[in-house]
């Protein structure tokens, strides 16, 4: 334990892990801060340049801006009542309240101390329960992964109610991407259309960038949206948010409870997570009429639950390699451009890495705090940036990361038509988060079926009689099944 | 559900997508081509993966063939199933022309890359993408200076970022670690 503790210590002093630590830490929450970027932009613009670091920092660079970004989102939610990422939605609920009562300080510290709460609590969950699934899933099969990685999917598409349809074509359309190239296996040509460029299949990173980045410049660029300036001051008073958290224990962890839950579980994520957070302490409220109108309660549930799920989200990427959301899909992709295989081997192979991983997420917290507590006031000033110019600069952005990685125009035009249906799917307000999954989870799912198919030669009642995967399935069609019947009410509801 | 990129979009209390047909019904449509085209496009490799020598479920079509059925069979009933909206035709046109537009003036400046140099394509793309997002006057000047200098500090002399060596530096000199930068 000592030993593994120490390791990690040595990972930590790097110097590259350190700048990430920090480097993520403030760009997350500058990112944050600022309504209509997102954490996820700023990952993905990051992405390529992890490419090319040390895994551990790049890592931990990403995760600082996923879990920083969901800090710095609260400020202009209670500041100028905009919340900095759609996770904050619910903190403007009573965080701005508060704050037009004369109580900004109140609002942010009990923001910042809940975030910080949540935010440990997962990391330390992670830390408990990564290790020993990862242990478990040795004795998991093809059949048993391959369903597993099919839960993950189905799950991401039913989470979308209201929209499973549109999901389910998403996921369709990310998985068929996933096939195009020269298929690794057999070396078999697929949908290259006989061209050369097109063997090694849909560069990942420009479909990416291109989905997230690009789409949200241009509705950036596009947009007519004025923000309005806040003449609230923020002093240095924010602590005393650390006493008054504890005055609603129960609100504070159940909250931190169902986010770390929702987190572990794939496709639920962050919105999921607040929005049970916050309807749960509503009900459970002593005073549950104060809700809206400036109640504790409200900013401690919403806060909790969104920060518990960053690290809480690691827990089946490490374990098992299947990413739950479209941010640790965005992670795997850095796993695999360095050759380390999440799962078992990864904690027996690489235990500097995973021990490094949970210290410097557990120091993210404090360093994010730290950050927030000197600044807030100049950070709370970044929220009024012109829409427009920050289109144009993400637009910059995209345009070196695009060609930079190859030096192909192929790649900024693969970039500009995914920024494009990006950009349409976010009008018709159709998930992207299916398709980056099936983007990523495709070609494991291939793997994995393939393997456990020919494992029992083509006999396919190999995924009903592991106890396993049965169980991956019976959830499934489970999950299935409780869709189509929210569907068919949908259905006949009256419109 | 945690998508990124929708701050404002969405509400975590309802998610129906909102019109979206006509998108769709392409998705639809581009499925039915792809899937009609498998048999050409889906070649046994070169460790001569058939049938019969990998099994059925090592053939190249089948998960292309997997994917694509979800994607026509959902995308044919997200049609149906997605809200009635009507399109403001002229405002859509519009906003997909701009759209256009910059990304022309995109795909131009990385043409340029080769010829101008990095510093100078972004000066050109950054000015080019300023105008078209309505700024004028000292913010447009600041704007495309700014993020053009911003951008040579963070990638060319910060990350050491390599780009092929423009037509134009080999006519004019600027001096190596000049040219380096630029």
């Amino acid at each position: 334990m000592l030993e593994t503790l120490s390791l990690g210590f040595e990972q930590l002093t790097q110097t590259s892990v350190l700048i990430s630590l920090l480097a993520g830490s403030v760009l997350g929450i500058v990112i944050g801060a600022i309504p209509g970027v997102g954490p996820g932009v700023g990952i993905v613009l990051l992405l390529p340049l992890t490419y090319t670091m040390d895994p551990l920092a790049g890592i931990t660079l990403l995760m600082g801006l996923y879990a920083a970004g969901w800090y710095g989102g609260a400020i202009p939610a209670i500041t100028i009542n905009t919340p900095g990422t759609g996770v904050n939605v619910l903190t403007t609920y009573d965080g701005y309240p508060m704050a037009r009562k004369g109580e900004p300080q109140r609002a942010l510290s009990l923001a910042y101390a809940s975030s910080f709460v949540g935010g440990t609590f997962s990391v330390l969950v992670l830390i408990l329960a990564a290790w020993p699934l990862a242990s478990l899933s040795k004795y998991l099969t093809s059949a048993d992964l391959a369903m597993a990685a099919l839960l993950a999917m189905v799950l991401v598409v039913v989470a979308h109610r209201g929209s499973e349809f549109a999901s389910f074509s998403m996921l369709g359309l990310g998985l068929f991407i996933s096939t195009i190239g020269l298929e690794t296996a057999y070396g078999s040509p697929r949908y290259t259309f006989g061209t050369v460029w097109m063997m090694g299949g849909i560069p990942l990173i420009s479909m990416i960038l291109g989905l997230f980045a690009l789409s949200q410049a241009l509705a950036l660029i596009f947009s007519n949206r004025v923000i309005k300036k806040s003449s609230t001051e923020i002093d240095r008073r924010l602590l005393s948010g650390f006493v008054e958290i504890f005055r609603y224990p129960k609100t504070l962890f159940r909250s931190a409870g169902l986010g770390v839950g929702m987190g572990i579980l794939p496709g639920v994520g962050e919105f999921l997570a607040q929005f049970f957070a916050y309807t749960t302490a509503h009900a459970g409220s002593k005073t549950p009429e104060k809700f809206g109108r400036g109640a504790p309660e409200g900013i401690i549930a919403s806060e909790t639950a969104n920060n518990a799920v960053p690290a809480a989200a690691l827990v089946p990427l490490l374990a098992l390699g299947i990413p739950g959301e479209a941010f640790t899909a965005m992670m795997l992709t850095v796993f695999i451009v360095h050759g380390v295989d999440p799962g078992p081997t990864l904690f027996q192979e690489h235990r500097g890495f995973v021990s490094g991983l949970y210290l410097s997420l557990l120091i993210m917290n404090f360093i994010i705090l730290g950050i927030l507590l000197a600044a807030t006031n100049w950070i709370a000033k970044l929220a009024t940036i012109n829409d427009r110019l920050l289109g144009v600069i993400i637009m910059c952005l995209v345009l070196v990361g695009t060609y930079s990685k190859n030096y192909r125009l192929t790649d900024t035009i693969i970039a500009i038509v995914f920024g494009i249906l990006g950009f349409a799917l976010k009008r018709a307000n159709i998930p992207m988060v299916p398709l980056i999954l099936g983007l990523v989870l495709g070609p494991i799912l291939e793997r994995y079926l393939r393997q456990g198919i020919g494992a029992a030669s083509g006999d396919m009642t190999i995924f009903v009689t592991r106890p396993v995967s049965l169980t991956f399935v019976m959830i499934i069609l489970f999950l299935i099944g409780m869709a189509a019947r929210n569907v068919v009410r949908r259905m006949r509801e009256p419109a | 559900m945690s998508d990124p990129d929708d701050a404002e979009a969405r509400s975590p209390f309802g998610e129906a997508p909102n019109g979206g047909r006509l998108l769709l019904t392409g998705l639809f449509l581009t499925g039915v081509f792809l899937l009609a085209i498998i048999r050409w496009q889906t070649m046994p490799g070169t460790a001569g993966q058939t049938a019969a020598l990998g099994g059925w479920w090592s053939e190249p079509a089948l998960a292309p063939a997997t994917a694509l059925a979800i994607l026509i069979i959902s995308s044919a009933v997200a049609v149906f199933t997605a809200r009635r909206k009507p399109i403001n035709v002229p405002e859509t046109a519009m906003t997909y022309l701009r759209i256009g537009a910059v990304s022309a003036w995109m795909l131009m400046a990385v043409w340029l890359i080769s010829i101008t140099g990095f510093a100078l394509a972004m000066l050109i793309f950054s000015g080019g993408a300023a105008l078209m997002a309505g700024f004028r006057g000292k913010t447009f000047a600041c704007l495309c200076l700014g993020t053009t200098v911003a951008m040579v500090l963070v990638f060319r002399v910060g990350f050491g970022i390599w780009f092929p060596r423009p037509l134009l530096f080999k006519h004019v000199e600027f001096g190596s670690t000049l040219s380096g930068i630029l």
